[in-house]
């Protein structure tokens, strides 16, 4: 590297500004046919679409809104089921393929770990706890468009439950 | 203290401790580079004075978390003597060296460093790593005032914790620190993190070649598709990414340069890349090993053989201190690592190195051009000067690829299009200083400077 310092402004300046310009076009807006440009694709749905939806997601302030715009599902079946829970419950979580069979989104809300981190810990137990699952005396059920919580003596019977349960791992 | 004064207050104590550190190894560089590097510098020394509060036994709380700045301050005082002239260095009046075109590369950065800052303040916490470990751990050390909280102890977990939580703790202390200073649900450091390392990457590359061919080669990293989501992401992997190219880049400046100090200076570095991600452990001691007979050569096997001594001993130290020590002595339930640790098959490992290169390493859409420019310009210096690029970056690449090939043949929870992606990371930004370093740029750089020059005079 040279130690001497050309000026801020000058005609080398002013055409490798234009090189600068022409290499920022290139990199962010050029498109081949085959659209094989990934700065550009990268730069679109990374940055573009945030700064499109800026205003409208800074209006925004809940923290739990946030969350939820993440998370959906994930955050609301936990949130159910700690407003149903009763305080002598030990709710099995299903196993997560039985889960997946009605959401649309991976539902990581069965590993116990993401369940405290929506709603902290609770008196569940995680399906794949061979040892403790059989304690558990509330139970998870989905459909297509429903959740509900069920235990011994319901509607729902938890032998048959627990056979579809164990079928979809 | 409110989490608008608090965050800057943290930083400014960070970046003190890591002042002094750099100074005390006689650390010599652009006002820039030295600022930045002693920003993460302290980053690294703050998280383990928290860490160490845990370990003594003191709750961790908003009061101890800001003790323990000052504590880092307060005990890198003593160094003063050395660094006051690193200080002096820094308060010279300098010249600046902007041009016209780094006007529009500051424009577009500054846009895009405010993208990355405001995802990662907007946001709450999402990768599942994240959640199932280091945020989910951090949220109980700030509830429970102690690492060792109920994420290892409650009913609801046994059996349950896999990997995630046992993680590599400087990702979970920092957002430990970010929670206690007030910013509870996102990971606004990270952007932080991300902003600062790239302004480094700029410094440094305008260090070794003409601003304009800097500008560029900068543009292609901080545009690399893959790397760039990870900005604002609460991940360990880029962490661990600005440790390891901060440590290669000041032991090959060091070796380059026959500056010892600076090459010490790089050992915390890559101290710190053992504090933020486990495998790092394997991929410093081939890296050590790999550069040992370069060292050798051009420092002579006194200086050599103290230099990856006293790296390989502090590496491990670090590495012991989180996965031996404290997992030992302090932690109720052991991580499951051992179950998914796999024999050596070289089946396996040929199979791994051919996915990554496939899978990983020559996806355009994960790295843009970065990785096929280094192979044109490697092959064209390596006809033209008889060597592909700088030794030490060289071998540090090499290390790294072979420590990640390891890795994913011996562990089977490490999955090449996951794993050995995301490890990537950490070959990007090296990959760009050896473009650079390379006899044909230079060469082209000297041109470019020469011409500039004779037409502005």
């Amino acid at each position: 590297m040279t130690t001497v310092r050309p000026a801020f402004f000058t005609i080398p300046a002013v055409l490798l500004t234009a090189c600068m310009g022409l290499f920022l076009w290139l990199v962010l807006s050029f498109q081949t046919a085959d659209e094989r440009n990934p700065y550009a694709a990268s730069y679109e749905a990374r940055i573009e679409l945030y700064r499109s939806k800026l205003d409208s997601l800074n209006k925004i302030r809940s923290v739990r809104e946030r969350i939820y715009m993440r998370q959906m599902a994930n955050l609301e079946i936990p949130e159910y089921i700690v407003a149903k829970m009763r305080p002598t419950d030990l709710v099995l979580l299903p196993p997560r393929g039985y889960a997946n069979n009605y959401m649309q989104t991976e539902a990581i809300w069965t590993d116990p770990r993401i369940f405290a981190w929506m709603v902290g810990f609770q008196n569940v137990v995680a399906w794949s706890d061979t040892a403790r699952r059989n304690q558990a005396n509330a139970f998870v059920v989905l459909d297509a468009n429903a959740i509900w919580m069920t235990r011994p003596g319901g509607s729902t019977n938890i032998d048959s439950l627990l056979h579809v349960y164990a079928r979809s791992q | 203290m409110p989490s608008e004064l608090g965050l800057p207050f943290v930083l400014l104590l960070q970046t003190f401790i890591g002042v002094s550190i750099l100074g005390a190894c006689a650390f010599r560089s652009t006002r820039t580079i030295t600022l930045l590097l002693s920003l993460f510098a302290g980053m690294f020394v703050h998280s383990m004075l928290f860490f160490a509060c845990d370990m003594l036994g003191i709750p961790l709380t908003a009061t101890s978390m800001f003790m323990s700045a000052v504590a880092g301050v307060l005990l890198t005082l003593p160094l003063w003597k050395t660094t006051s002239k690193l200080v002096e260095h820094l308060r010279a009046p300098s010249k600046s060296t902007l041009r016209l075109y780094d006007v529009p590369v500051i424009g577009l950065s500054g846009y895009i460093f405010y993208m990355i800052l405001w995802a990662s303040w907007y946001w709450p916490v999402t990768p599942f790593d994240a959640m199932a470990g280091i945020d989910l751990v951090a949220k109980y050390v700030v509830k429970e005032h102690t690492i060792v909280n109920s994420v290892f102890t409650h009913p609801s977990m046994q059996g349950q914790l896999s990997n995630q939580p046992f993680y590599a703790p400087f990702a979970m202390l920092m957002q430990s620190i970010m929670k206690l200073i007030g910013f509870t649900h996102n990971q606004v450091w990270i952007g932080i993190v991300s902003v600062a390392f790239s302004i480094f990457i700029w410094a440094a590359l305008r260090q070794l070649v003409h601003p304009f061919i800097a500008a560029i080669l900068y543009l292609l990293y901080l545009l690399t598709p893959e790397m760039f989501g990870y900005t604002y992401l609460l991940q360990t992997d880029y962490l661990n990414a600005v440790y390891m190219t901060i440590g290669v880049y000041a032991l090959w400046q060091g070796a380059d340069q026959r500056n010892t100090a600076m090459m010490f200076a790089s050992i915390m570095f890559f101290a710190a890349g053992c504090w933020s991600r486990t495998e790092t452990i394997l991929l410093v001691a081939i890296g050590l090993a790999s550069t040992l007979p370069y060292l050798w050569k051009v420092l002579g096997a006194r200086q050599a053989l103290r230099f990856t001594g006293v790296a390989a001993a502090l590496c491990l130290a670090v590495f012991a201190l989180w996965h031996v020590v404290f997992f030992n002595a302090y932690l109720p339930v052991r991580p499951q690592t051992a179950d998914q640790l796999v024999g050596f098959d070289p089946a396996r490992f040929i199979e791994v190195a051919a996915s990554t290169w496939t899978a990983v390493i020559s996806r355009i859409d994960y790295w843009g051009i970065i990785v096929w420019l280094f192979v044109v310009v490697g092959t064209v210096n390596a006809v033209l000067y008889r060597r592909i690029a700088s030794s030490v970056l060289l071998l540090w690449i090499g290390a790294i690829l072979l420590g990640l090939w390891l890795s994913g043949t011996l562990f089977s929870a490490a999955v090449v299009e996951q794993t050995l992606r995301r490890g990537m990371f950490k070959l990007i930004p090296l990959l760009v200083f050896a473009i650079a370093a390379t006899e044909v740029v230079t060469s082209v750089s000297n041109r470019l400077s020469s011409w500039e020059l004779k037409r502005s005079s």
